[in-house]
């Protein structure tokens, strides 16, 4: 059987899901409205009552709106989280807390970290498995855009061959991420430091923008890089190469001259040797080596319990609107008390009395939910494009099926549950029948 | 104080007179410098054995604008310190220095505070107008080759030259230069100056 499921597609599957969840509320209406065609009454109650019904409509849109949207969210910020760090295969750093380094090179975060020196990185770089050995250096910004020093062939690499313009061919040419706030052959004065606390007049030196990367959904697409020499020159230090060689650009650098860096970018030229890579660099004193993508994942698990939190919240926020809807269904059955009795004396069948206070409920719930999608996509959608502009990293989230499913899941239920104030309208008119 | 511009001016004047004779083809007694540096436990100071040669006509310059180079030292114990005004660190150490070069100004020994890097010169006037610094000379070296000769990696850095201008020790990172330590190694230094051969 499992086989069977499994050998379906994705698509099939949801779908499969879907209709089972829709299912009761599709087999309920079939029941209460064979044979009738109560849907001009239950209309003519959504008007007579039109501002409450509205009011109900909305409540039920904003709880499945918020639920789905935060569920949504968090999915798509995890997604674009993980996709920025793709780049960053291995991380090499000085011992550590991996979660600090991993948001200062991945991330960009300002962070205070100690330095690896020119002996570790000689040696990650001589590394017969290692494709790229990406020195960083960071620290300065230029208005709100970090500065980071690195190699062309990390660049390159960062931007898979899509800069627009060219690399940089000496040391006052920088390369700009595709929103950073500078055009090809602007020109800026490097800022120590970076946000309020960055002086501005630490610095003199002028670099010219030669190239422009395409977009990475990363915090790089704000960044400046810099050659790494630069950075180190602009600190009134050496710059990686012998005094003989000094405006020589990138690898290979000279340990006695290479002022350190805060992270070492390592790719290895298979995959199987970033493991290699990872296992051999990371030594107690010396130095430490990671994969960003595991500290990741080693974060989702830490935040898997907020994640069930939140949805246990959506969904109890959800039942509860239900509950609210389906206790004002009562209410509002008292309040059709005389249009019911009507319905009865003119000879209205049981059923058919069920049909319209049900059908009633359907129509509110059935809308609010819609409605409630409506305004989760709504939401998603905005709340992506400001996670993306406050931490640039770039959220894609959209509703997916699973959010459909919770939906479907709700409206089932409420609708379900809907027969309640039917059955108790019925009931009442039966007993008011009796007592006459 | 008689008796120490008397030893200073003495010194100047053999270490000129061999200057003006030719190149110095004389070298400091190794052990010398060394062995004094090795009484002294100063956190951080790395001794330099062997000696090891320095750029010493790479330029420099003084806040006027003039031309300086470390050759035009020689004869002195030079205590080279690289710094930057954005450099938290050099700049909490920069008073110790001051009071060292201050202590020791009649003496062979000259502390060069040398802002390495693009430092704009009105915030190192800021910086020493602030900090109140009396002795010490401003010195800048805008393009950083002389850090990048040393081999400088991190500010502050501090190199102690021999008269003869060979490094002997250095101190990367921040100290206390004003301890009795570092007093005492001064004083036993230039008590103590290499004799030529």
């Amino acid at each position: 059987m499992r086989d069977i499921w499994d050998s379906f597609s994705s698509v099939t599957q949801d779908s499969t899901i879907l209709m089972a969840l829709l299912l009761p509320m599709v087999l309920i209406g079939f029941s209460v409205f064979r044979g009738f065609a109560a849907h001009r009454l239950v209309a003519a109650l959504l008007l007579r009552f039109r501002w409450a019904n509205l009011t109900f409509i909305v409540l039920i849109a904003i709880a499945v709106g918020m639920g789905s949207a935060l569920i949504a969210q968090e999915r798509g910020l995890r997604q674009g989280m993980a996709q920025a760090a793709d780049k960053f295969p291995v991380l090499v750093t000085a011992p550590g807390s991996e979660m600090t380094m991993m948001l200062a090179a991945v991330y960009l975060k300002p962070s205070d970290v100690p330095l690896l020196d020119g002996t570790v990185y000689a040696e990650v770089a001589a590394h017969d498995r290692v494709e790229i050995a990406a020195p960083l250096a960071f620290g300065d910004s230029y208005r709100q855009a970090p500065i980071v020093g690195t190699t062309a062939e990390f660049a390159h690499y960062l931007a898979d061959d899509r800069v627009v313009g060219r690399l940089w061919e000496t040391n006052r040419e920088a390369i700009i991420g595709s929103s950073a706030d500078l055009a090809i052959g602007d020109t800026f004065t490097p800022s120590h430091g970076v946000g309020d606390a960055a002086e501005h007049d630490a610095h003199e030196e002028e670099f010219r923008v030669v190239g422009q990367m395409a977009r990475t959904g990363s915090p790089w697409d704000r960044a400046i890089l810099v050659p790494v020499e630069a950075v180190w020159e602009v600190h009134g230090l050496a710059n990686g190469h012998a005094p003989e060689r000094r405006d020589q650009l990138g690898p290979p650098f000279d340990s006695e001259y290479f002022p350190g860096t805060p992270a070492i970018i390592v790719k290895g030229d298979q995959l199987w040797a970033s493991y290699a890579l990872r296992s051999e660099f990371n030594r107690d004193s010396q130095s430490m080596a990671f994969f960003p993508a595991t500290v990741l994942t080693d974060l989702y698990r830490v935040m898997g319990d907020v994640r069930q939190a939140m949805s246990l919240m959506s969904t109890i926020t959800q039942l509860l609107v239900a509950a609210s809807v389906i206790l004002a269904m009562f209410i509002l059955s008292r309040l059709f008390a005389r249009q019911l009795a009507l319905l009865r004396a003119l000879g209205a069948p049981n059923r058919f009395l069920v049909a319209v206070v049900w059908g009633y409920s359907a129509a509110l719930i059935v809308s609010g939910t819609l409605l409630g999608l409506g305004i989760g996509l709504s939401t998603v959608s905005l709340l992506s494009r400001l996670i993306t502009e406050r931490t640039d990293v770039l959220v894609q989230a959209s509703l997916s099926w699973h959010e459909i499913h919770l939906a479907a899941a709700f409206a089932s239920m409420a609708l379900v549950l809907s027969l309640l104030p039917a059955i108790a309208a019925l009931k009442q008119h039966s007993q008011r029948g009796h007592a006459h | 104080m008689r008796r120490r511009i008397n030893r200073a001016g003495l010194y100047s004047l053999t270490f000129s007179a061999l200057l003006s004779w030719g190149e110095v083809n004389a070298s400091a007694d190794k052990g010398d410098a060394l062995e004094v540096l090795r009484r002294f436990d100063i956190p951080g100071l790395s001794i330099t054995d062997p000696p090891r040669r320095t750029p010493q006509q790479t330029l420099f310059k003084r806040a006027d604008g003039q031309n300086i180079r470390l050759g035009d030292f020689t004869g002195k114990y030079v205590l080279v310190n690289f710094w930057a005004t954005w450099c938290g660190p050099c700049r909490d150490e920069m008073p110790s220095l001051d009071y060292l070069a201050a202590e020791f100004a009649d003496e062979p020994f000259v502390v060069l505070a040398i802002a390495s890097g693009h430092n704009p010169l009105r915030s190192i006037l800021r910086f020493f107008e602030q900090t109140q610094l009396r002795t010490l000379e401003i010195y800048r070296n805008q393009d950083s080759t002389l850090a990048q000769e040393f081999g400088v990696l991190g500010l502050p850095s501090s190199i102690l030259l021999d008269p003869l201008g060979r490094e002997i020790a250095t101190l990367s990172g921040k100290a206390d230069w004003f301890t009795d330590d570092v007093r005492g190694l001064i004083s036993d230094l230039l008590s103590d100056m290499p004799t030529l051969k």
